[in-house]
């Protein structure tokens, strides 16, 4: 059986929380953010993986193409609050389901030309994706998996508080169906307690109801990890994030759109053998938007995780395969 | 053939009384009496990226509620009059639905030209 440092291997719960639905900005505040995934390789068979997240994210920052702007931006920073909860199961040993659903606390943005203050909240665009490990090779430490799957909203109507329609910055989901596509690369070394892995996904939006389409999503990550301690494993992410422009009846809007590439370093420490808690700070180091829009300047999180194993033990087991 | 007359006479009575009953009491372009949504008003229909706009939906009845919508741009405020603000330039639909609590609805919209 494939047997590899768990620190090594629960690393990958983190990653979830770099995976944006939609990261890039609007005009006025930043997107909604988070498309929570369990987005690692493929699980054990009849494994359970459950995690649990919180994460915050700040942006006080206009960005015309790459340069920073402050002529007639209308907000003075927007941030939201989100948790999250992910789950996965391994079906067979290269099939894995997971499933993902999360919930706005607070989508803020505060205006610097007028005094007001809005806030959205509530579920986000859930989502399921199947994922098949290609080629899995547990010596080696080499395993290549690839996913589909598609993303659905809790509700198709954007959300009204006292009867008036929130505006689409501070939507808690885009109200509309996606689509996805993944691959994750992995190469570990034990003999140095390193992994270098690498996830690529690519997210489409289909339009609402209002023929209003969010732009595509292609990511693509480098991670780096590291034992630095028993039971602290540290990693490095490099993040790039492209985003299509959005279309409002077909049309792109203008100021929709970006290319951002992050840093972002983290680190998970296991406890008991059993569970993980994993913090991490995103930073963006490149910034590039069409138009002129809000771009993200910090985001935090924290997450927790656990393994279940669903596997029926026998009494008098005789040997360990 | 009295049979036959009796019985057309109850299909024609049958035939009028339904015609009466589904008359509409109140709906989208027959407003019911005492609920009447009469205008959707701007103070500016040309404003610059940015500023806001006083929208004032003008509408009789009782217990009247108020629904805004619009593809871009924030509300501020709710009820019969809203302000709204947009942070870049196009046409833009703003919406109001007005209902009572008799089920009677009517909806106005009105066009608010946004320029840098």
């Amino acid at each position: 059986m494939y047997r590899t440092n768990p620190l090594l291997t629960h690393s990958f719960f983190l990653l979830i929380l770099f995976l944006p639905e939609r990261m890039a900005s609007q005009c006025c505040s930043t997107g909604s953010p988070v498309g929570a995934s369990v987005y690692v390789g493929v699980l054990n068979k009849y494994h359970l993986r459950a995690i649990t997240y919180y994460r915050y994210n700040y942006s006080d920052t206009y960005y015309q193409d790459d340069r920073k702007t402050t002529e007639d931006v209308p907000l003075q920073y927007s941030n939201y609050n989100f948790i999250g909860i992910a789950l996965a199961y391994g079906i067979t040993r290269r099939l894995t389901v997971e499933t993902d659903a999360g919930y706005f606390i607070n989508k803020t943005q505060v205006f610097k030309t007028i005094d007001y203050t809005e806030k959205g909240y509530g579920l986000a665009t859930g989502g399921i994706t199947l994922k098949y490990g290609f080629f899995i090779n547990p010596m080696k430490q080499i395993e290549i998996t690839g996913g589909a799957g598609f993303r659905y909203p809790f509700s198709l109507k954007p959300q009204m508080v006292d009867g008036v329609q929130l505006s689409r910055d501070v939507q808690p989901s885009t109200n509309a169906f996606g689509a996805s596509g993944m691959l994750f690369l992995n190469k570990g070394f034990p003999s140095i307690t390193m992994r270098i892995f690498s996830i690529n996904r690519y997210d489409y939006n289909f339009t609402d109801q209002n023929d209003y389409q969010y732009g595509s999503i292609l990511l693509n990550s480098l991670f780096v990890a590291k034992t630095v301690l028993k039971n602290l494993l540290a990693l490095l992410q490099l993040r790039s994030e492209y985003r299509t422009p959005d279309k409002d009846h077909g049309e792109k809007r203008i100021n929709s759109g970006n290319y951002l590439l992050l840093m972002s370093p983290q680190l998970t420490y296991a406890i008991a053998g059993k569970w993980n808690v994993s913090v991490l700070v995103d930073i963006p180091v490149y910034k590039n938007y069409q138009g002129k829009q809000l771009t993200p300047k910090y985001s935090v999180a924290v997450s927790l995780t656990r393994d279940f194993s669903l596997v029926k033990r026998p009494k008098n087991p005789v040997s360990d395969h | 053939m009295k049979k036959i007359m009796y019985l057309v006479l109850i299909l024609a009575g049958i035939m009028v009384l339904s015609c009466n009953k589904s008359k509409p009491s109140g709906t989208d372009n027959n407003p019911a009496k005492g609920f009447n949504f009469s205008a959707l008003t701007t103070n500016d229909t040309l404003m610059k990226v940015n500023e806001t706009a006083t929208i004032t939906a003008f509408a009789t009845g009782s217990s009247l509620t108020y629904e805004w919508t619009a593809t871009f741009g924030t509300f501020i405020g709710s009820g019969p009059t809203v302000q709204w603000t947009v942070c870049h330039a196009d046409n833009f639909t703003i919406t109001c639905k007005v209902s009572d609590n008799q089920s009677h609805t009517d909806t106005k919209s009105i066009v608010i030209r946004v320029q840098n």
